[in-house]
């Protein structure tokens, strides 16, 4: 099986691509009202609102759709766009919803029968092999609503401090500029200072409310995962070594270039036991044993 | 003091301070010569909505968690009817310090830990009921060994058990299927359990119902006998050999992938130092019934190594005999161990080529040996995949008279 059919992952170029013509459209946009390229306050117009306007594109084509639901999947059987895979749990982890651009995800990787590499296509049928690093596994996910509304937090925040960078870059450069006529022969570089340092105060603000934004949208997205049934905050622990059967929707990561479980829909969590987990799976997954759960008396 | 909240209260004053300040910066800019434009007034005015119906917001948000607190919600096993017998520390209220809390959600918010040893799996995402048989293609998919001689099917005739090769046309039989629930959670309430017929051989496409319900299958803990679902079957008067296929659907299963069980079975008697030989048709169900067949006809155009090819049919004998041990005894490593075949066995031809939609004539030769004891019985399953991807099988039970 070759990597080289792997498509590329490209989702992350093409959000850049979105930022950069959100940020000189909404930028441009803005900068129009400012009086000018001599005038301070086109500056303040310019970054504030072109930074809102590169986190608007950037945000929104993330929003849009970074995982593609593939109908068909390859290795297993599919039903209804979803797929059953099993295998040693191998990794438990969520990624870093404090990062910036963090999701907050659950990820679960599994090694499958022999821990073989999967022939898991990316396009859903060729038979790219999927790694991430060794040793090989697919990678599933649970989708946590921080990301999403860390994103939409990420826009309202850059709106929201766009305007007072805005309206801050303006006033600050507008104060430099008046002062500007004192300056003589240095009247050019002093309106020219006036133009960066009101550019740099809006892009600051906005910047700092962006991240403000991200990190309400955040919090707000971390109560939406735990509301609902408080019942349903009961945890299993499902421990590395776990074995387990995960269903969920076939997708291909854009961003990774390689096709994942996204969203687990359900899981079956067993404890090992020190075995190997095919025989383990297979026997409590036919009812031909009783197996140990996490919690549950056997 | 709760760490959210702590979190909540700075972000929201931020917000309303950063509204405040653009007010206040409009209202210096207002006093000047020319004012500034309209939209920054405009903006300005966003702000502070904006500003307003975060803070509406997040007070909401905490009025509802003090709610949550407050209010003893249904369980989930209550509002699903599906009682989790036997596990009393997962019944009722939990103890308060394992519930939901803000807390919590903090912890989850800020913890950085990344790839930790052991995680929290949202429970609506395992506690589901599992309806399953036992399904060689499950099993099969696991890389274990397995028999089509299905340990949940069973057919009588006058109470007396009987494979379904030799079953006599236009008799009436009786047909148990055995179904369980690997879910320890919940009981599979409304399971839709179909029977179908399909001609005897591996990879069949073309079935026909002979009988549905739709049944309630109890948690497996504690551990309980299987539900059976039995019903009265009149073959069809054309003679002819046959397989059972039992197929179970549910809208919550936990694992979809083990509700297809097959039951496969010839039973024959033979003499020391005979050669053996039967023939049956193999099809290509998996080619047939999937759109990447299409695909991957496509694309073996372009390249050979892009995907499993999945006309290439491989046909492999063995031996294995699945154990008869209750499910509380059983231990999965000797459920599943291979053997090879007992006696000199092929199967022909294999690997080969069948496309979806085709039927190929397989040949099964045994050779059983000259020195076989009267009495003796040997099986031997016919194991097939196509691109590796399970296709059925049969199993071949020959009794030495």
């Amino acid at each position: 099986m070759s990597k080289e059919t792997c498509e590329l992952p490209w989702y992350q170029s093409f959000s850049a691509g979105c930022a950069l013509a959100g940020g000189v459209s909404i930028g441009a946009a803005a900068a129009a009202f400012g009086g000018g390229l001599s005038n301070p306050a086109t500056w303040a117009l310019l970054g504030s609102w072109g930074l809102a306007g590169a986190v608007i594109g950037y945000c929104s084509c993330r929003l849009a759709g970074r995982l593609r639901k593939v109908l068909v999947s390859p290795p297993f059987d599919a039903k209804s766009g979803q797929t059953t895979v099993c295998g040693e749990l191998i990794a438990i982890g969520r990624s870093d919803p404090l990062k910036p651009f963090g999701d907050g995800d659950w990820l679960y990787n599994v090694a499958t029968r022999d821990r073989t590499v999967l022939e898991v296509a990316f396009d859903g049928s060729t038979a790219c092999v999927r790694t991430e690093a060794p040793p090989d596994f697919l990678h599933c996910e649970i989708t946590s609503a921080i990301g999403t509304a860390g994103c939409i937090g990420q826009m309202v925040g850059a709106v929201v401090g766009a305007v007072a960078g805005s309206a801050a870059g303006v006033a600050v450069g507008v104060a430099i500029a008046a002062g500007c006529a004192a300056a003589g022969i240095f009247w050019l570089l002093c309106v020219i200072v006036a133009a960066i340092v009101a550019l740099i105060v809006a892009a600051v603000i906005t910047a700092v409310a962006t991240e403000i934004g991200e990190y309400v949208g955040k919090a707000i997205g971390a109560a939406i995962d735990a509301a609902g049934d408080p019942t349903d905050i009961i945890p299993d622990v499902a421990e590395v070594g776990s074995c387990v059967c995960l269903t969920g929707d076939w997708v291909t990561d854009r961003d990774h270039g390689w096709n994942e479980i996204h969203d687990i829909r359900s899981a079956m969590i067993l404890d090992s036991g020190g075995r190997i987990c095919g025989g383990v799976i297979g026997a409590a997954a036919t009812g031909l044993t009783v197996p140990e759960r996490p919690g549950v008396p056997k | 003091m709760n760490p959210f909240r702590l979190l909540l209260v700075p972000l929201s004053a931020a917000w309303l301070m950063m509204a405040a300040l653009a007010i206040l910066l409009a209202g210096a800019l207002a006093g000047a010569a020319d004012g500034p434009p309209e939209v920054v007034r405009a903006l300005v005015a966003l702000a502070v909505v904006l500003g307003v119906l975060l803070l509406l917001l997040c007070l909401l948000l905490c009025l509802a968690r003090a709610w949550d607190r407050l209010k003893d919600r249904p369980r989930r096993e209550d509002l699903r009817g599906g009682d989790p017998a036997g596990s009393a520390d997962l019944r009722g209220r939990l103890p308060r310090d394992e519930r939901f809390s803000l807390d919590r959600l903090c912890e989850a918010l800020l913890t950085r830990k990344r790839y930790g040893r052991c995680g929290e799996v949202p429970v609506p995402v395992t506690r589901l009921p599992d309806p399953c048989i036992y399904s060689q293609f499950f099993l099969m998919d696991q890389g274990l060994s397995v028999t089509w001689d299905n340990p949940d099917v069973s057919v009588f005739l006058a109470g007396v058990e009987q494979d379904t090769y030799h079953l006599q046309p236009a008799t009436t039989y009786d047909v148990v299927v055995s179904l369980k629930n690997a879910s320890p959670y919940f009981d599979a309430l409304g399971t839709q359990v179909t029977v179908n017929l399909l001609t005897f051989g591996i990879g069949q496409v073309t079935s026909s119902p002979l009988s549905s319900t739709v049944i309630d299958i109890p948690a497996s803990t504690p551990p309980g006998p299987p539900v059976p679902f039995g019903f009265q079957w009149t073959s069809p008067a054309t003679p002819g050999h046959y397989c059972l296929q039992v197929l179970l659907a549910h809208a919550d299963d936990v694992n979809p992938a083990n509700n297809e069980g097959w039951n496969n079975t010839n039973v024959e008697a033979v003499q020391a130092g005979q050669k053996y030989v039967l023939e049956f048709p193999v099809g290509n169900a998996v080619a047939a019934r999937t759109q990447e067949a299409k695909r991957a006809a496509r694309l073996a155009a372009k390249a050979d190594d892009r995907g499993p090819d999945l006309q290439e049919v491989a046909l492999v004998v063995d031996s294995y005999e699945l154990p008869r041990i209750p499910a509380a005894e059983a231990d999965p490593d000797l459920l599943f161990i291979p053997a090879e075949a007992a006696w000199p066995a092929r199967v022909t031809p294999s690997p080969t080529r069948i496309g979806g939609g085709q039927t190929t004539e397989a040949r099964l030769e045994i050779e059983v040996p000259a020195a076989a004891a009267a009495g003796t019985r040997q099986r031997f399953n016919v194991n097939a995949t196509a691109g590796g991807r399970p296709l059925g099988g049969i199993t071949v039970t020959l009794e030495v008279q």
